[in-house]
C-alpha cells in the first residue's frame, strides 16, 4: 500500500466593489472570503474536503474519513522545487480608498456624459480586490503568494422598444496605472456614435474581424479540447493530434503565468506544480494538453501546472491565463483591407453549442458592419456559427497590437484581434 | 452545534443608520461524482458565512464575512462604507415586524443518509445508463446542502431558516460520426434524499433524447416558424423576458422604464407569464421570505400580451412607488441580495400541441435548451429539433440556435399549447456574479412565427 499523502490550498479574497447605477453612486461593499480545500489519498484512494472554519490538521482529518470511499488515483504530490518570483501584488492597488475608487468612477460618467449627453444612464463598478492563497503538501512544500486586482467596468444602454443600444469597456491590472479611465471613455464614446443606426445583414459567408474581447469566447472549444480530464477519458478531439498542425501558422498561444499585467499570474499552480510559460498551439500545431497531475499520470504526460482549485475540492486542469501570440499587421490596417465583413466585439451565448466537438454558434452582442475598410453600422439580430477547427484554419490575419481580455471561466487573456476569412453569418 | 441567533446584534448597535440587516449562515454539503463506473471525487464541504448591509442617507455600505463572532466589526466596515457613498437618494418602504421559523422539507434528511448509500444510488445510475448500447460515457452528480440561517433587520424581521436542497445530474455522451454528443437529466429541489432516487424514473427518457441526437443532422439557419417546447418556452420565458422584468435594470432609466411601463401592450395576446414562489415548495425557486425578509408571492408580469407587473426588492419597489414583490435574493451571504426570479412561468393555452403543429403546417419544433443568454436580444442554443412538413414531425436536426429580440418575439406568439410543464433543473440562473442561484421555470409549447435560427 501507497504512503498516504495530502495538500492543502487556502484563498482568501478580499474585494471591494463600488458601484455607480445611471450615474448615481449607490452602493460600496467589502467582501472577505476564505476557503480551505484539502486532498489526502491513503491507501492508494482520494478523499476531499472543503471548509473555512477548520484547521490542517482538521481538514487532513475530514478528508481522510471520504478517502476510503474515494477515487482510486495514482498522484505523486510534487516536492520542494525552485518557483519563480511573479510580482503581481502593488501596494499601491491595496492602499486605494474608496474615495479614490468612487473619483475615477465620476470621472468616467462625467466623460462619456460630456461626449454623449446627460440622458443617458452610465454604468461604472469599480473591483479592487487582494487575494492570497497558499499550498502546503505532505512532501514538504509551502508556498504562499499575493496578488491585486483592479478591474472597471463601464456601460452606457439606449434603451427603446426592439432595440437597445449598449456599448460597454472593461480594463483590469494589477495596478492603479494599468488602468486608464480616459482611455474607456474614449471608446464607450466614440463607439456609442458609431452604433446610432442598426443594421441585420443577410445570411451569408463573410470575413469576420474579432475584437480581443470576443476571441476567447471563440477559443472556448479549443480550451474543452485541451482539457486532461476529456484527453484522460478519450472525448476531445485533440487526444491524437499532439505535433499535428490543427489551427493557420498564424496561431499560437500560451499558457502565461509570468504576464505581469494579469492577477491570475503565480509561480506555482493550485496544487504546486511549478509555473512556466507553455506553448498550447504554436504557430497552428498542437503542443500541449492542460492537465492536473493526476490527469498527466493517468495518460503518461508530464504535469503542465495551470491547475486551479474552487470550493468544490477536486483540482481541475487550466491555464495560468490564456496568451495569444501577436501579429504583424497593425489592427488598423486589417480593418481597411476589409471590402465587407462585420467586426465581432463580444459574443452571446458561447461555450452552448457542442463545445468538445469544436462546434460553435453565438449571437452578436456587439459588432458592426464593415463597408469599405471601415466600421459603418451597428449589427443586430446576427449570428455566427462554425467549427472551430474549420474556422481557425482560415485565420487571414492576427494584428500586432493586443488587448487585455478574459475567457468564459474567469481566466484572464491577452488577446489580438484575429481575421477569420468566410464564416458562416445568419441574420434576420 | 453553533446556534446562529446567538450572534444577531442588537438595534442598538446601529445609531444612525436609515435601515439595517444582518444574515448569519451555515452550511454543510457532501457532493459525490461517479464517473464509467468509478467513484470520480467525494467532497465535503462546511462554510460559515455573513454580512451586514447598511442604508445610511441614502447610500448602501455592504459588509460580508466568514467568522460569526466578527459581526460587530463589519457593522463598522459596512457604516464606514455606507457613509462614504454619501448623499445618495435610495431607500426602502416600511415593513413590519415578524418572527418566523421556516423549516426544511424533506422526507430523508440528508444527515440521517450513510455517505455509502448517496455513492451506491449515484454508481447505480451510472451502471444504468452505460447498459444502453450507444452510451460511451457516463457521468452522475449526487449534491446534499443544508443550510441555517439567521435574519434579523431595523424593522425587526426575526427569520431562522434550515433549507435541505437535494441535486442530481446523470449525463450520457454518445457519438455519431465521431463527434460525441450529450444529454443529462437533472434537478434541483428543495428536498431530501429522497429527490435523488425519483431521479431513476427520468433516465429512459434522457437515453431516447440522447437517441435523438445520435440521428440528428445539423440544421440550416434562416427563418422558420417554430414550436418551442416547454422546457425552451421556460427558458425564454425565464432569460428573455423575466430579466428584463427586474426593476434594477431600469428604475433609475426613465427611456428603459417607459419601454416596461405598467399596462403597455408588450406582446400578443396569446402571451402570459407569472413568477411565482409559492408554486410548489419543492421547486428551487419557491420561497417564504425572500433574502430581505419580505414574504414571497405570485406576480403576474405579463397577461394576454399586456404588461402587469415588475419584480422588485424594497429599493426597487419604494422608488417605483410600486407593491414589494419578494424578489430580493442571494447567492449566499456573500453578496446582497439583488431583483431576481423565483419560478417563471408561461401560462398554458387552449389547444393541444398537435392541433399547433398542424395549423403551423411548415416549420421547426424545438426540443429543450442547452443555455444561452438573455435580455432584448437572446440566443438559445437548442438541444434538438424536427423538422414539421404537412403538419407532422419529420427529420430530426440539431446544431442550431434560436434568437431574436425580446418584443418582437412576443408579438410574434401565435399561440401556447395546453400543455403545461416546469423545471427545476440543476443549473441555475446566473446574475453578474451570483451564480447558480435555484429557479424554476416552464411552460406549455409555443409557437413563434418567423423565428431566426442560427445554424450552418
Amino acid at each position: 500500500m501507497a504512503e498516504s499523502q495530502f495538500d492543502i490550498f487556502r484563498m482568501t479574497t478580499d474585494e471591494v466593489p463600488v458601484n455607480f447605477e445611471a450615474g448615481v453612486l449607490t452602493e460600496i461593499q467589502g467582501r472577505t472570503n476564505s476557503f480551505a480545500t484539502c486532498r489526502v489519498v491513503e491507501g492508494g484512494k482520494a478523499g476531499y474536503c472543503t471548509s473555512n472554519t477548520l484547521d490542517d490538521d482538521g481538514l487532513v482529518a475530514r478528508a481522510a474519513e471520504t478517502a476510503p470511499y474515494g477515487k482510486e488515483v495514482d498522484v505523486d504530490l510534487p516536492g520542494p522545487a525552485e518557483v519563480a518570483a511573479v510580482d503581481v501584488f502593488s501596494q499601491a492597488t491595496a492602499d486605494l480608498t474608496t474615495e479614490q475608487l468612487a473619483d475615477w468612477g465620476r470621472r468616467i460618467i462625467d466623460g462619456v456624459r460630456k461626449g454623449i449627453g446627460k440622458d443617458l444612464p452610465v454604468g461604472v463598478r469599480l473591483d479592487k480586490s487582494v487575494q492570497r492563497f497558499s499550498i502546503r503538501n505532505s512532501r514538504g512544500i509551502s508556498y504562499e503568494q499575493a496578488a491585486t486586482g483592479l478591474t472597471v467596468m463601464a456601460d452606457v444602454a439606449d434603451a427603446r422598444e426592439g432595440d437597445i443600444h449598449e456599448v460597454f469597456d472593461v480594463e483590469y491590472s494589477c495596478e492603479p496605472g494599468g488602468v486608464q479611465p480616459d482611455r474607456m471613455v474614449r471608446y464607450i464614446v466614440d463607439y456609442y456614435e458609431l452604433g446610432r443606426e442598426a443594421t441585420s445583414v443577410a445570411t451569408a459567408a463573410m470575413p469576420v474581424l474579432i475584437h480581443p474581447f470576443a476571441v476567447p469566447q471563440f477559443l472556448l472549444p479549443l480550451l474543452a479540447g485541451l482539457d486532461g480530464e476529456s484527453i484522460k477519458d478519450g472525448t476531445s478531439p485533440l487526444k491524437d493530434k499532439m505535433g499535428e498542425r490543427i489551427f493557420e501558422e498564424r496561431v499560437t498561444v500560451f499558457d502565461d503565468p509570468f504576464w505581469t499585467g494579469s492577477p491570475g499570474s503565480a509561480p506555482f499552480d493550485a496544487e504546486g506544480v511549478a509555473a512556466r510559460r507553455r506553448p498550447l498551439v504554436e504557430r497552428g500545431v498542437l503542443t500541449s494538453f492542460n492537465h492536473t497531475l493526476e490527469t498527466a499520470k493517468a495518460v503518461g504526460h508530464e504535469p503542465t501546472g495551470g491547475a486551479g482549485r474552487g470550493a468544490d475540492g477536486k483540482p481541475k486542469p487550466g491555464v495560468f491565463n490564456l496568451v495569444m501570440e501577436a501579429g504583424d499587421a497593425p489592427y488598423e490596417e486589417i480593418l481597411s483591407s476589409i471590402d465587407r465583413g462585420l467586426f465581432l466585439r463580444y459574443m452571446s451565448g458561447s461555450g452552448h453549442a457542442n463545445n468538445l466537438a469544436g462546434e460553435f454558434s453565438m449571437g452578436v452582442y456587439s459588432g458592426f458592419l464593415i463597408e469599405g475598410g471601415r466600421l459603418t453600422k451597428r449589427v443586430k439580430n446576427v449570428m455566427v456559427a462554425g467549427n472551430v477547427y474549420d474556422a481557425f484554419e482560415r485565420v487571414a490575419a492576427v494584428s500586432a497590437d493586443r488587448v487585455n481580455s478574459w475567457t468564459d471561466d474567469n481566466r484572464f487573456a491577452l488577446m489580438p484581434y484575429v481575421l477569420l476569412d468566410d464564416v458562416s453569418v445568419a441574420g434576420a | 452545534m453553533d446556534n446562529l441567533k446567538d450572534h444577531l446584534p442588537d438595534p442598538g448597535d446601529f445609531p444612525q443608520a436609515d435601515s439595517w440587516e444582518v444574515r448569519l449562515e451555515a452550511e454543510a454539503q457532501t457532493t459525490v461524482r461517479v464517473k464509467d463506473g468509478a467513484v470520480e471525487a467525494v467532497n465535503r464541504r462546511d462554510t460559515n458565512r455573513g454580512n451586514v448591509r447598511i442604508l445610511y442617507r441614502g447610500g448602501w455600505g455592504f459588509s460580508s464575512f466568514n467568522d460569526h463572532g466578527a459581526v460587530r466589526e463589519h457593522i463598522g466596515r459596512a457604516s464606514d462604507f455606507a457613509r462614504s457613498v454619501g448623499g445618495g437618494d435610495a431607500r426602502v418602504g416600511e415593513l413590519g415586524p415578524a418572527e418566523a421559523s421556516v423549516p426544511a422539507r424533506y422526507e430523508r434528511h440528508p444527515d440521517d443518509v450513510p455517505l455509502a448509500e448517496k455513492i451506491d444510488a449515484a454508481r447505480s445510475y451510472d451502471e444504468l445508463v452505460r447498459q444502453h448500447p450507444r452510451v460511451d460515457s457516463a457521468e452522475v452528480t449526487y449534491e446534499d446542502t443544508v443550510t441555517r440561517s439567521a435574519f434579523l433587520n431595523a424593522e425587526g424581521r426575526l427569520i431562522e431558516a434550515e433549507q435541505v436542497l437535494s441535486r442530481g445530474i446523470v449525463r450520457a455522451t454518445g457519438k455519431a460520426n465521431g463527434v460525441p454528443e450529450s444529454h443529462a437529466a437533472s434537478y434541483r429541489y428543495r428536498a431530501g434524499f429522497e429527490a435523488f432516487l425519483e431521479l431513476e424514473k427520468e433516465i429512459p427518457e434522457m437515453l431516447e433524447g440522447l437517441e435523438e441526437q445520435l440521428a440528428a443532422e445539423d440544421a440550416r439557419g434562416g427563418t422558420y416558424d417554430v414550436i418551442a417546447n416547454p422546457k425552451l418556452a421556460g427558458v425564454f420565458a425565464h432569460e428573455a423576458f423575466g430579466h428584463t422584468s427586474e426593476a434594477d435594470h431600469f428604475y433609475r432609466d426613465p427611456k428603459q422604464a417607459e419601454v416596461m411601463r405598467l399596462g403597455r401592450t408588450l406582446g400578443s395576446p396569446a402571451i402570459s407569464i407569472v413568477d411565482d414562489p409559492t408554486l410548489d415548495p419543492k421547486q428551487a425557486g419557491s420561497l417564504v421570505y425572500d433574502d430581505e425578509g419580505v414574504e414571497g408571492e405570485r406576480t403576474v408580469l405579463l397577461q394576454d400580451g399586456v404588461l402587469t407587473g415588475h419584480l422588485h426588492d424594497r429599493m426597487t419597489a419604494a422608488m417605483l412607488g410600486e407593491e414589494l414583490t419578494g424578489n430580493a435574493r442571494a447567492l449566499n451571504a456573500a453578496f446582497p441580495p439583488i431583483v431576481r426570479m423565483t419560478n417563471t412561468l408561461i401560462e398554458a393555452g387552449e389547444a393541444p400541441l398537435e392541433e399547433l403543429l398542424r395549423e403551423m403546417g411548415t416549420g421547426l419544433l424545438v426540443l429543450d435548451s442547452r443555455g444561452g443568454s438573455g435580455g432584448e436580444d437572446f440566443t438559445f442554443s437548442a438541444r434538438v429539433g424536427y423538422l414539421v412538413e404537412d403538419g407532422k414531425r419529420t427529420k430530426p436536426v440539431k446544431n442550431f440556435t434560436l434568437n431574436g429580440n425580446l418584443f418582437k418575439t412576443l408579438m410574434n406568439i401565435e399561440a401556447c399549447s395546453n400543455e403545461q410543464e416546469w423545471f427545476s433543473t440543476a443549473g441555475g440562473c446566473g446574475r453578474g456574479e451570483q451564480f447558480p442561484l435555484g429557479v424554476s421555470f416552464g411552460g406549455p409549447y409555443v409557437w413563434i412565427r418567423g423565428a431566426l435560427i442560427g445554424g450552418r
